[in-house]
């Protein structure tokens, strides 16, 4: 070993601090001064240091402690915990292997959801975390703690919450009571509590107040006459608080005020709802007025018309006719919707009748056309078969005999029979595009 | 630091025969022991015992003597370990027998069962010169533990 103490200390406490969570921060808590606000298992309590375990390390022997405590007491003692030469300082055994062992997991998470008080306390904060999170706290959110000064020549501290303006607060200012300078980040505490110039006393109670504070003293002034909270609902009793207290358990109209403010707010909100109406109303009127100039100069059929108005009837004339135009208005509108669908009912009837007559002739027509197509082919077969017959009474001629000729042009109808209607038929078959066309 | 508030807890409960006197800040608080069974030497007696605290603490021992006062009365036990300057010869108290696990409350005990457990009355060998000598502070004085059985 040729390092120094100085060297071996500041490597141990390196050791120490050098969690893989822990960030660097110019204010690194100390665990072991916080201040607990749980109450801890007292075996969860390093009996160096007496504080909930920081970073527990445990020995060979298998007594924990903080591994900061520990390595401090080694290094008092003139041991290093790497030599052979330590003994536990509960049962003062010998240690003989070097290191220590990390303690498990949970443990740690146990004592790092301890909760403590903020230790920028005595400053003024009030958060209160757990212990895990208060390096992050403090490094971080920490309204208290002293941080670097925005104005980068300036080297005086000055506390997180007053940068949220980034001005250097550590300019002279003069206290308006008393002249006296002060940093300017000192002026507020110092009017609130110190300045004596810049006290008033109360006219009530002559007590001596800030001038600052007079107006939250006047509140809570003793000696001060308060009317009585019920005081614009009629009652007329007014008193110092401590009696004021007394008689507003026991004043009756006390207890109606939250109702009767409950009141009053619906009344303010019905009103101006009715002057919004009363406007619209009143457009509307005017604009159906002159509609019923240009339509119907006399008002007479008006009131014929069925009037649904039950509203109207307690606000006056004025509004009655303004809701009969509207229902006037109303039933001429119901009217035209009734027509129009009953208009378009029957446009759809038409057109299904008409689609229907369509498709009947459409039938009748197809009919008519297989007919005239099947005459077509008689009257082709008819002229064929004639010609074939005139054709034959060239070439036979006086070989038939003069009755079977007159009989075949006498039945020219039922076609030719025999041997001479066969081959006629065969060329009608062949032919038989035409009536397809 | 976290020492002072070590020390701050104690105040909270203390064994029998064991009170606390003065403990007006950090850096020495007065107690008062008495022995609780009827050892003749130390009967209806009580003892002021003086605790100093160095930034250390509990990392170094606490530097503990008798201290004499006249009113209320209060002497310097006789005891083979025990000067009459004050100085206790207790190897709990020594740089080598000293553990950080050790408290105030426990240090008062140590010494109260050391008191109960004696049967001479006689002052440590050399008193004399030594009470006349020594100018160290208690816990640097190597003593030699002659007896371990007081």
């Amino acid at each position: 070993m040729e390092s120094t103490p100085e060297q071996i200390l500041a490597s141990l406490l390196d050791e120490a601090d050098a969690g893989p969570t822990r960030r660097r921060s110019h204010h690194p808590v100390d665990l072991r001064a916080l201040d607990y606000v749980d109450s801890y298992d007292h075996n969860l309590m390093c009996a160096i240091c007496h504080s909930p375990f920081v970073r527990p390390v445990t020995l060979e022997c298998e007594h924990v402690f903080c591994q900061r405590c520990i390595s401090e007491t080694m290094f008092h003692q003139g041991q290093d915990l790497r030599t052979d030469s330590a003994t536990c300082p509960s049962c003062r055994r010998k240690l003989h292997h070097p290191a220590t062992t990390p303690v498990t997991k949970i443990l740690n998470q146990i004592l790092d959801e301890l909760r403590v008080n903020c230790p920028f306390r005595s400053a003024g904060c009030r958060e209160v975390k757990h212990r895990g999170q208060i390096q992050d706290h403090v490094d971080k959110y920490c309204d208290y703690v002293e941080v670097e000064c925005p104005l980068e020549t300036c080297l005086l501290p000055v506390q997180r919450k007053d940068i949220r303006e980034p001005r250097c607060l550590h300019g002279l200012v003069k206290c308006e009571d008393c002249r006296m300078s002060f940093l300017e980040k000192e002026l507020e505490s110092h009017q609130k509590n110190h300045c004596e110039a810049g006290k008033v006393s109360c006219p009530d109670c002559k007590a001596q107040v800030s001038r600052r504070d007079l107006a939250i003293h006047a509140e809570i002034c003793p000696e001060a006459v308060f009317p009585c909270g019920a005081a614009q609902y009629g009652c007329d009793f007014s008193a110092q608080l401590e009696t004021l207290l007394d008689h507003e358990t026991t004043c009756p109209l006390v207890k109606l005020v939250p109702f009767l403010k409950m009141q009053n707010e619906r009344l303010v909100a019905h009103e101006a709802a009715l002057k919004h109406l009363r406007q619209k109303n009143s457009i509307l009127e005017t604009s159906f007025s002159t509609i019923q100039e240009t339509l119907n100069p006399s008002n007479n059929n008006l009131i014929d018309l069925p009037s649904s108005s039950t509203t109207g009837s307690d606000t006056g004339p004025f509004d009655s006719t303004a809701h009969h135009l509207l229902s006037l208005h109303e039933s001429l509108r119901e009217e035209v919707n009734r027509v129009s669908a009953a208009v378009e009912h029957l446009d759809a009837k038409a057109s299904m009748m008409i689609m229907n007559a369509n498709l009947t002739i459409k039938e009748d027509l197809s009919h008519t056309n297989a007919a005239i197509a099947g005459m077509r082919m008689q009257l082709h077969w008819l002229v064929s078969a004639r010609l074939q017959n005139q054709q034959r009474v060239g070439v036979v001629g006086t070989q038939r005999s003069g009755e079977r000729l007159g009989s075949t042009s006498g039945n020219n109808t039922a076609g030719p029979s025999g041997s001479v209607e066969l081959p006629v038929r065969r060329l009608s078959d062949s032919n038989r595009q035409d009536p397809k066309l | 630091m976290f020492a002072s508030k070590r020390l701050g807890k104690i105040q909270k409960s203390l064994p029998p025969g064991i009170d606390l006197v003065s403990a007006p800040d950090f850096k020495e608080w007065q107690m008062d022991i008495r022995v609780l069974d009827s050892n003749p030497l130390y009967l209806n007696q009580t003892y002021r015992l003086r605790f100093r605290f160095s930034n250390n603490y509990p990392i170094e021992a606490p530097e503990v003597t008798f201290t004499t006062l006249t009113t209320p009365p209060r002497p310097i036990p006789i005891h083979p370990h025990v000067y009459s300057n004050g100085i206790i010869c207790l190897d709990l108290l020594g740089t080598q027998g000293w553990s950080p696990v050790q408290n105030v409350e426990s240090v008062c005990m140590s010494i109260q069962s050391m008191l109960t457990g004696n049967t001479k009355n006689e002052r440590p060998p050399g008193n004399e010169e030594f009470v006349a000598r020594n100018t160290q502070r208690p816990r640097d004085i190597r003593f030699v533990y002659e007896d371990s059985s007081v």
